[in-house]
């Protein structure tokens, strides 16, 4: 049975950090009057520095700040085992690349202008424990992935995929897993048990040789079989990664 | 860093670090006081200004021709975005991106120098569209004059910061690039402003600033009552005004520049002395 979640949002704390005073404290007030506890700093250091004294569930971060930015907050924060959840908020003048941010430890993001309310419900969710947020199937899929990798194998395009805390890198480039779409998939290596099934959103697509990275998609999952879903949480449980969505391999060299 | 309202997506002002023209995304004054409730028209709209900025700065980055009216037209007509903001928020930042990137040998000088003469392009068209607004075209009254000192050939600030005076209802001139001392002072002689800014981008341009001054010294007549320096090499740290004796620095942020020169005409406006009326 999942963990319970947190009920009443008295219980949420959120640290919430951006240099921008009046949207900070704009955010600040929506969140108290939703019920949650939030802690406020200007920067990185000063959020360490809220880190250090106070129990925290779940971190909102600003990218762009003087001296260190938001990505530097949480590669601190998770050297340090933290492990909390953290929302990234991008200016949507985006200047760093989803899965870049993905991988560094960043659970969602927000680009800014967006509005508070959307803010908490994605707040909430993540503090909820990860097998419960993937109990609920979200309804039809708009494109479905069936594939299977024998031996590790090139199969129909697909080169393969690496699983995060919560998605997937999906080496696999086709016209309907475009941003946003909801996808289902079943992904099995060899001749053991499906290694994957459920639904997720497509967070991101990449085909950009120039970044040196393989083409393909980033996966959030919103929905897990229940067998996969208890076993990838345990599996989670012991590995710890740092990636959310893994950015995926590097391009292979000719 | 210039900051931004995410919501209305207008210019709100600078904030430290002063030599960094990157943007910062914050809620303006005005909309923080709307409420959140009332500004989810503005979300949708954040979004295509976010798409129309990332196209520019990939154009920007890797070459390929802007044109400038149909830039114009786009940001204005389609986005509502102001001209004036354009160009503070949008293409100044990504002009200082380019020349950044061309530093680091990511980009190759032609497409610097072709995104450089794009944000001349833009600052040209909105020359031109404030002067049919407001008649400010060729002020031959007394008002603010803006110049490059000697060997400055970055010309955009003092572009902007003309068109901000005007913006704020000031006449104001510029000339550039970078005058000779003997130039400036025949300028001042001719414009007669109530005040003079000076566009310095190295601090090895100062000593032409010197001369200026010692210039205006010699014709007492002509001499502006306020003069300010700034410009790139201001934003520094580094920057001192030893040896500028009788001028003021210019302030960090455009706001309140375009405020100390609006103190600045309207102080010698109400002084009998002012040349204009001597």
């Amino acid at each position: 049975m999942a963990a319970p979640c947190k009920a009443l949002d008295t219980e949420l704390v959120v640290l919430l950090v951006d240099d921008e005073r009046d949207l900070r404290e704009a955010i600040a007030h929506d969140i108290h009057l939703r019920g949650a506890t939030v802690l406020e700093a200007d920067g990185v250091d000063s959020a360490l520095a809220v880190l250090a004294e106070r129990k925290v569930d779940v971190i909102v971060t600003d990218v762009r700040m003087p001296k260190r930015n938001g990505l530097d907050l949480l590669a601190t924060v998770r050297r340090g085992q933290g492990d909390q959840p953290a929302v990234v908020l991008m200016s949507g003048f985006a200047e760093i690349p989803l899965w870049d941010a993905y991988d560094r430890g960043a659970d969602a993001f927000f680009g800014k202008p967006f509005l508070p309310e959307a803010l908490f419900d994605r707040v909430r969710r993540l503090a909820r424990p990860s097998a419960q947020n993937w109990s609920v199937d979200p309804g039809p899929a708009a494109a479905e992935v069936n594939l299977t990798f024998p031996n590790g194998e090139v199969v129909a395009g697909a080169t393969g995929f690496t699983i995060g805390r919560g998605g997937m890198f999906l080496g696999l480039m086709r016209r309907d897993l475009r941003v946003g779409v909801l996808i289902g998939f079943k992904l099995t290596v060899g001749d053991a048990p499906t290694a994957l099934q459920g639904k997720g959103l497509v967070r991101w697509v990449r085909n950009l040789p120039e970044s040196g990275l393989a083409p393909g998609c980033g996966v959030e999952f919103s929905f897990l079989e229940p067998d996969i879903c208890a076993r990838l949480s345990e599996r989670l449980a012991k590995t710890r990664p740092l990636a959310f969505i893994p950015k995926g391999p590097k391009l292979a060299t000719p | 860093m210039i900051r931004w309202c995410s919501y209305c997506q207008e210019f709100v002002g600078e904030t430290a670090p002063f030599d960094d023209f990157s943007l910062t995304h914050g809620i303006c004054p005005g909309c923080a006081s709307r409420g959140f409730a009332a500004l989810a028209g503005l979300v949708e709209r954040g979004t295509q200004i976010a798409e129309f900025y990332a196209s520019l700065r990939k154009q920007a980055a890797t070459g390929e021709l802007l044109d400038v009216d149909q830039t114009i037209h786009e940001a204005e007509v389609d986005l509502g975005i102001r001209s004036f903001d354009l160009f503070v928020g949008m293409i100044q930042p990504l002009l200082y991106e380019v020349g950044k990137l061309w530093a680091e040998g990511k980009v190759t000088v032609a497409i610097e120098h072709q995104f450089t003469a794009f944000a001349e392009g833009i600052l040209e068209q909105m020359s031109k569209r404030m002067a049919t607004k407001t008649g400010l075209e060729a002020p031959t009254h007394a008002g603010v004059l803006l110049v490059c000192a000697g060997g400055n050939y970055h010309t955009v600030g003092v572009r902007a910061l003309n068109l901000a005076l005007r913006d704020a209802g000031i006449a104001s001139r510029a000339l550039f690039p970078g005058l000779p001392p003997r130039d400036i002072v025949d300028a001042v002689r001719r414009f007669r402003p109530r005040a003079l800014g000076v566009s310095v981008s190295l601090p090895t341009q100062v000593p032409e600033v010197q001369l200026v001054l010692e210039l205006l010294r010699q014709e007492p007549i002509i001499r502006p009552e306020l003069i300010v320096v700034g410009g790139v090499a201001s934003k520094s740290p580094d920057w001192t005004l030893d040896g500028l004796l009788g001028v003021e620095p210019a302030p960090n942020d455009l706001q309140s520049t375009v405020e100390l020169f609006r103190r600045g005409v309207c102080a010698s406006g109400e002084n009998s002395q002012t040349p204009s009326s001597g």
